[in-house]
């Protein structure tokens, strides 16, 4: 669904995106994580034909984005900061949507209604933040989109609109294949979603994974010994962090799952346990290993 | 999935009028009080013509008095453009609105539409109005269709002139106040380098004409028709509406372009493309440098170290400016690399222009390239065909055809010029006129240089003395007696006829003795000031008139005057002065409490014959380098109908008689 090859994009001196390429496939929903300042932004902006690149290419479908009004039509865009018609309130909104969405569903529209709880009279721009993030989505979702793009689509919502919003996504995703591409600081509702993952950091996508694949590939071990530890323990593996707690050896190990176990039972530990993976914990181990840390600063 | 892309989409039409359609709105009602409503309160009175003066104004769109509608056209269609364009200019409305299904051809093209509808439709309305007063009431006895059509067709294409132009600047910014003081420094900038250019460069080369007025191309500049149209045209010449034409589609097409070229997130910038940053940045430092240079120069004047020091300051400021304004923040100190390089580049060419490394300083042409030379006070007079004939000149003092064609005479004005060109930095006070070159290869040369009589005589001499001057001076030196239809000569201190002398024989005697006194006059006579109260008016059969003093040197004529008998009923003589009175000068007058003129005399009557006499004579010799004193001299004067006063001032230059002094300290006195 999405291609994007050697995008890079300046600002001034600024590089913002550093030869990046992304991959979406078709009905997936794509989750796309990295610190602030990373540069998601910008990357949606230009996936949304916003932005002109410097070098590179951004194809949806195969096409350009960049002044292609037909395939933008196909594509629902939440922005983190939104704007609206100063004088329009949610109808006319919807009017002015309808006249310029071929697919737009009024049907859709007066159905979502009853999903949220908002006098569709009332001008957009009165309404609180987390309101007005309803109303694009509602908009949103009534154009039958074949891709949605949401930049930190549910900041702002409680979390009852949250599962709706998330719902309302989903089901198109389930029934129309409709691809999502979400960015997101909010880490546990990406794993809840996501089925694919890119972490981008310093303008490059450094991981592009499906979800099921990285949780299988990096591994939480519990280790204790009744003795000293043995010398060069997993020294061949490639261990993205390594704490001990007592004498409670915590790793956090990438390799295939019963290689590990079988090197590990091999050293005769007191205690083997193999813990699952958090997104966050992925995120923040192996943006660790680039430089971007927890670091414990005492203030 | 595909549809039709068409260029222009109701929906987003639809979304600006129901977001701008108050500004339409507005100006309807402006209009229609500018124009409908002075009509319709139109009350005829035969006794106020200016009202109806007036009136006619509102439908004339270069009357020159209708400030407000021109106004109108100098605000609404910029205030449009910055509305219509404001999406462009933060990152939230450009990143919503392009992510719509549109191209930003379609965006433009549908924001243009929009802008046309706004500027047109009012004026349509009003046009409709009018016409329906015109078919329906009276009120049309006042206006014809064609004023009505010509008032809708040239509102309207200034409208879009003034929109095209805020349209064009808007893309080149990403913030809607830089937008709007873009639009108008864009209009006022030609004109106001022009003029500084020209001033910065007269003060740094020598014999550079500066007071040269300026190109009559720029009152055709959109601001200076609204607002500096002294000509009050009646209508707009075909060229120019070409013109204007051009120049919208050249400003909507470029706009056009550079929307396709923006990057978005230019918005919020003040300069759009990175580009044009440093063009914008050197070029506020140098309107800065020369706009304070001049400045500075004026207030010391004409210091070159107050002027380079008024050169460093200012372009330092303005630099600091631009860069704040671009920065967004006050801390530009690290940028002064960039100011230094600049500050180098213009000491370079400064130390170039004041060396003359271009040889403009010194540069004379050969004599032999040289056609005639035009040496006199008017400008660009040398760019006439014909001067004499050129309707531009028609009215123009015959003095100002100061063409010199005669070798000896070319010779002269240019050992003149090869003088004046070795002590540039001399300082000399006196008349500037123009030396210009008229070259056989139909280029000028011209400059302009101050010149004083006294400093530069020996080599005035020679061209003041030329006959091809004193023709210039004083045609009649040439004119035969054939070509003139009379002569007038009138003293303006009496009422005495004036004597009128046509076709006669003693109408060419006395222009015989006229011209040979011209023949015989000396550079020094010519330089010396005649307070003249008796001048010569001659009409030559082309009805074209000659004005001379008539100076006291003329003895010739004088002696035929006295001889003939018509010297005593022209001039003002002693005798015809019933009395004068000495006062003070208003300002020295003192008031009492009361506000009424205090009782300390501030006139003396005089009647004796003898200190009027020497009055009368002050009055007649005094030159105008004179100091005064602050007096000044009533004569009361008698004529065949009736008698009436003329005023001259004292000076403390001319000596007078005890008799005189008494009058003048018991005035001084009190």
């Amino acid at each position: 669904m999405i291609e994007v090859k050697g995008l890079t994009k300046h600002f001034g001196n600024f590089k913002a995106l550093d030869s990046l390429d992304l991959h979406v496939k078709e009905g997936s929903v794509y989750g796309l994580l990295g610190p602030n300042g990373a540069g998601k932004t910008t990357l949606i902006k230009h996936l949304m034909g916003i932005y002109r690149q410097d070098s590179g290419t951004v194809l949806v479908q195969g096409e350009p984005v960049y002044e292609n009004p037909n395939m933008k039509s196909s594509i629902g865009y939440i922005s983190d900061d939104l704007y609206f018609f100063s004088q329009y309130t949610i109808d006319e909104m919807a009017d002015f949507y309808a006249s310029i969405y071929p697919q737009w569903s009024w049907e859709r529209y007066k159905l979502l209604k009853q999903v949220f709880p908002i006098d569709s009279k009332r001008r957009v721009t009165r309404l609180s933040k987390g309101m007005q993030k309803q109303v694009a989505f509602w908009l949103s979702i009534c154009t039958l989109p074949r891709l949605m793009i949401l930049d930190e689509p549910v900041d702002g919502l409680d979390p009852v609109m949250r599962k709706k919003v998330w719902n309302l996504v989903l089901q198109d995703v389930a029934e129309y294949k409709t691809t999502v591409l979400v960015s997101s600081h909010n880490l546990r509702e990406l794993e809840d979603v996501c089925d694919h993952v890119g972490i981008l950091h310093n303008g490059k996508i450094v991981v592009e994974r499906e979800l099921d694949n990285i949780k299988s590939d990096i591994h939480k071990l519990q280790i204790a010994f009744s003795g000293e530890v043995p010398k060069d323990f997993l020294s061949d593996e490639e261990v993205l962090h390594a704490s001990k707690n007592g004498s409670v050896l915590l790793m956090i190990v990438k390799g295939e799952r019963d290689r590990l176990l079988t090197k590990v039972q091999n050293h005769n530990p007191v205690i083997l346990d193999l813990l699952p993976l958090t997104l966050e914990e992925i995120f923040i181990y192996e943006l660790g290993g680039m430089g971007y840390d927890i670091q414990n600063i005492t203030i | 999935m595909t549809s039709k892309t068409s260029l222009f989409s109701k929906g987003l039409l639809k979304a600006n009028v129901k977001r701008f359609w108050w500004v339409g709105a507005l100006y309807t009602f402006i209009l229609f009080l500018s124009v409908p409503f002075q009509y319709m309160m139109y009350v005829p009175d035969p006794q106020n013509e200016w009202r109806r003066v007036q009136l006619d104004a509102c439908l004339n769109f270069f009357s020159g008095r209708n400030d407000f509608q021109m106004v109108m056209v100098a605000v609404l269609p910029t205030a449009l453009a910055v509305l219509l364009f404001r999406y462009l200019m933060t990152s939230k409305s450009t990143a919503t609105i392009h992510s719509l299904p549109y191209n930003r051809k379609t965006l433009y093209l549908n924001q243009l539409a929009s802008g046309f509808l706004f500027l047109m439709a009012p004026v349509l309305f009003i046009g409709l109005t009018m016409t329906l007063l015109k078919v329906f009431t009276s009120i049309g006895a006042y206006y014809s269709m064609l004023d009505l059509l010509q008032w809708m067709g040239l509102t309207t294409l200034f409208n879009i002139l003034f929109f095209s132009v805020a349209v064009f600047v808007g893309m080149f910014t990403g913030n809607s106040v830089a937008h709007i003081a873009f639009n108008y420094i864009l209009h006022l900038l030609p004109l106001g380098l022009y003029v500084l250019l020209r001033d910065n460069i007269a003060a740094w080369l020598y014999g550079f004409s500066g007071s040269n007025g300026y190109d009559p191309f720029f009152d055709k500049l959109p601001w200076f028709v609204l607002f500096n149209n002294p000509a009050a045209r009646p209508y707009l010449p075909i060229g120019d509406l070409l013109g204007y034409l051009f120049a919208i589609l050249f400003f909507l097409a470029a706009a056009g372009y550079a929307y396709e070229k923006r990057k978005l997130e230019a918005a919020g910038e003040i300069i759009a493309f990175t580009y044009f940053r440093p063009i914008f940045k050197y070029g506020v430092t140098t309107c800065g440098m020369l706009l304070g240079g001049l400045y500075f120069r004026s207030i010391s004047g004409g210091s070159l170290p107050v002027f380079l020091v008024g050169y460093l300051l200012s372009s330092l400021i303005a630099y600091g400016i631009a860069e704040i304004l671009m920065q967004k923040s006050f801390r530009v100190l690290h940028t002064y690399k960039g100011y230094l390089v600049y500050a180098a580049a213009i000491s370079l060419l400064l130390i170039g222009i004041h060396a003359d490394v271009f040889g403009y300083v010194r540069h004379m042409p050969q004599f032999e390239e040289v056609e005639k030379v035009y040496f006199g006070y008017y400008s660009n007079i040398w760019t006439s065909e014909d001067p004499a004939t050129d309707p531009k000149y028609k009215d123009m003092h015959h003095e100002a055809n100061s063409f010199f064609s005669d070798p000896e005479s070319i010779k002269n004005i240019m050992a003149l010029h090869g003088q004046l060109i070795q002590h540039p930095k001399q300082k000399v006070s006196g008349p500037s006129p123009y030396i210009v070159y008229i070259l056989k290869n139909g280029k000028y040369q011209v400059r302009q240089y101050t010149v004083n009589e006294k400093q530069h005589a020996s080599l005035l001499k020679p061209i003041y003395e030329s006959m091809e001057y004193k023709k210039i001076r004083y045609p009649i030196v040439v004119q035969k007696s054939e070509d003139i239809k009379w002569i007038q000569i009138s003293d303006n201190r009496t009422s005495k006829k004036p004597l009128i002398l046509a076709n006669s024989p003693e109408m060419r005697e006395f222009m015989a003795l006229f011209q040979e006194e011209v023949r015989s006059m000396t550079y020094e006579e010519m330089t010396t000031y005649s307070n003249d109260s008796i001048y010569i008016q001659i009409t030559d059969n082309k009805d074209k008139f000659y004005h001379y003093g008539f100076r006291k040197d003329f003895e010739s004529m004088t002696a035929w005057l006295e001889e003939k008998g018509y010297y005593e009923n022209l001039v003002l003589l002693p005798k015809d002065i019933e009395y004068a009175v000495l006062r003070k000068e208003p300002s020295r007058v003192q008031f009492d409490k009361n506000g009424a003129v205090s009782n300390t005399p501030d006139s003396v009557e005089i009647k004796d014959p003898e200190i009027l006499k020497e009055l009368l004579s002050i009055s007649e010799t005094a030159q105008y380098t004179y100091e005064r004193i602050p007096l000044y001299v009533d004569f009361y004067i008698r004529g065949p109908y009736g008698s009436h006063s003329y005023r001259t001032p004292l000076y403390t230059n001319v000596p007078v008689s005890d008799a005189l002094r008494g009058f003048i300290d018991t005035l001084n006195q009190s």
